[in-house]
């Protein structure tokens, strides 16, 4: 393997931000063919940015659609520490603990980490050493850039109401469909695969609640992340079928279209992403242009797959996937 | 596409994904947190708590990229995260911004708690079984998988220091710069970490038969 010993750190980064200039592009895309550790940082880069992005997704969601908590549990949980005279400052530590997790959109079983975890005596006496030191140090040089001293309660109270947001930015306008030209979607059950395996048991929304696509949804990734990738694509369809308008039906297509293309079924693939592509939804639509043009290639069809890597390198010139693309153009004979 | 740098939604995150949230926010909100930082750092509970109401959600994300979402551990090393964070956070003198600060210690925990997993899973084999129930996003087909899974596992085989060099670069998409100054040290420094990482890197690719693969490389 040939590889360059000064890697391209700078031009990557410069890339994340899209502020290559073409010279620049073209020095990076050169030194990417050479050295394997860059391309590989390059996909990577993107997975995980794409990780990223799905838990931040999902912890604003959860946050934004969790009941408020009964009165009393964290009046349970102070009742459970040990009393003392350095208790309070513990009771401090321990609710604030819990209070950030509760904001990170913590489930039940996370309260119940809270309470194993930072509740253990072990962890409050940890907590409890620095909150001494810091208590102890208050004015010291070490921490002169600090205020010297616990500060008066009326000044504490606009350090935190000039204190920012929490971290759930608001979607980003290109998660919205374009009215304009959303077309629907064709339904996700003519490109589920006939035969039904016998996977582990999907969520299904309960009696008692009602089905909306936002819990259609749930279930469904819930099923798929759990392996469940038949029922997963059953009630992608579901939700395709009962609220073929709704912004996740439409995201679903996308989703569906991968999980068929891992599956081996490119022709169904291939559909799914045309209809995600169709709808206007613009969210996952480098991911669902380069699923079209993996489903052509698979299926054989060169010209089409041509097409599909031209458009793609056209619409999102600065991809991580441009590479691959411009490698199959040649490959192709269309470079 | 959103780019994985500066763009408004991932700038709105702070830390992560973006610059410092000084640098992608207004100045006075950056200022306003790091006031609320020092404040808390000084003893000050209901600072601290609503500090910690906004570096929770950073942190657990932080720990489920390195540890992989599904990761058993995940839960207790948010918690271990976050209680390092307050701890250290007696020690903060605002050389950074806190969400830069909370995340380094995120990464570090995080790492942490891989080596030990790693030397556990070394111990007892049904381990092993436990680490392969990751949960995937919706686009992460096997191939990402593969390739997060190869970065997480270098991250505890390298030294502390190259281990959070990459997983800020790599994991959390921070510039040079960026992990410098979170860092307290010289580019320079973080170049020679990148690149002796990226060296174990490398050595991981070329002895994986499927990433080498998938970029091609030549023998």
């Amino acid at each position: 393997m040939s590889s360059p010993e000064l890697h391209a750190d700078d031009l990557l980064d410069k890339e994340a931000r899209g502020e290559l200039s073409p010279a620049e592009r073209s020095r990076l895309d050169r030194h990417v063919e050479a050295c394997s550790v860059c391309r590989f940082e390059r996909q990577v880069r993107d997975d995980f940015r794409l990780e990223f992005e799905t838990l931040g997704q999902a912890a604003r969601k959860e946050a934004s659609h969790k009941p408020p908590r009964p009165f009393g549990y964290r009046e349970a949980a102070v009742a459970r520490l040990p009393m003392g005279r350095a208790s309070s400052r513990v009771r401090n530590l321990a609710l604030l603990a819990a209070a950030a997790m509760l904001v990170a959109g913590a489930a039940a079983a996370e309260w119940e980490t809270i309470q194993r975890t930072v509740f253990s005596s072990a962890v409050l006496e940890q907590s409890r050493a620095p909150a001494k030191a810091a208590l102890a140090t208050n004015g010291a040089e070490a921490r002169s850039a600090a205020p010297s001293a616990p500060p008066a309660e009326e000044k504490v109270d606009a350090v935190i109401a000039a204190a920012p947001a929490i971290d759930f930015p608001a979607p980003s306008p290109r998660e919205t469909p374009a009215p304009s030209t959303h077309r629907p979607a064709p339904p996700i059950a003519a490109a589920e695969p006939a035969p039904v395996q016998n996977d582990e048991p999907a969520a299904q929304p309960t009696v008692e609640s009602p089905i909306t696509a936002d819990a259609l949804f749930a279930a469904a990734n819930e099923a798929r992340q759990h392996g469940a990738y038949n029922d997963a694509i059953r009630l992608y369809g579901d939700l395709s079928q009962h609220f073929p308008q709704s912004a996740e039906a439409t995201a679903t297509h996308a989703i569906v279209g991968r999980l068929l293309l891992d599956r081996g079924d490119p022709s169904g693939a291939l559909v799914q992403f045309d209809g995600y592509l169709r709808s206007g939804m613009t969210t996952l639509g480098e991911e669902a242009s380069v699923g079209r043009a993996l489903a052509l290639q698979r299926l054989g069809r060169p010209a089409e797959e041509a097409e599909a890597w031209t458009t793609l390198l056209s619409a999102y010139p600065q991809s991580v996937h441009a590479s691959r693309a411009r490698s199959r153009l040649a490959a192709l004979g269309n470079r | 596409m959103i780019r994985f740098g500066k763009g408004p939604k991932l700038a709105a995150l702070g830390a992560e994904g973006g610059s410092p949230d000084g640098a992608a926010s207004p100045e006075g909100e950056a200022s306003a947190t790091m006031t609320l930082a020092l404040t808390a750092g000084a003893g000050d509970a209901r600072a601290m708590a609503r500090l910690l109401e906004m570096v929770a959600p950073r942190i657990n994300r932080v720990v489920r990229v390195v540890l992989g979402s599904g990761h058993p551990e995940t839960d207790d090393v948010t918690q271990l995260a976050l209680i390092g964070f307050t701890q250290a956070l007696t020690s903060f003198r605002g050389d950074c911004q806190p969400a830069h600060y909370a995340s380094r210690i995120a990464v570090r925990t995080a790492v942490h708690a891989r080596r030990r997993f790693r030397a556990m899973r070394a111990r007892f084999d049904d381990a092993s079984e436990v680490e392969a129930i990751h949960t995937t996003t919706p686009y992460d087909d096997a191939a990402a998988e593969h390739r997060k899974g190869l970065l997480r596992e270098l991250l505890a085989e390298i030294p502390d220091e190259q281990a959070e060099a990459l997983a800020l670069k790599v994991a959390l998409g921070w510039s040079l710069e960026e992990i410098a100054s979170a860092s307290g040290v010289p580019v320079n420094t973080i170049r020679s970490r990148l690149r002796l990482a990226k060296e174990a890197l490398r050595h991981k690719i070329e002895a994986d038969p499927a990433t080498r693969d998938e970029l091609q490389v030549r023998s």
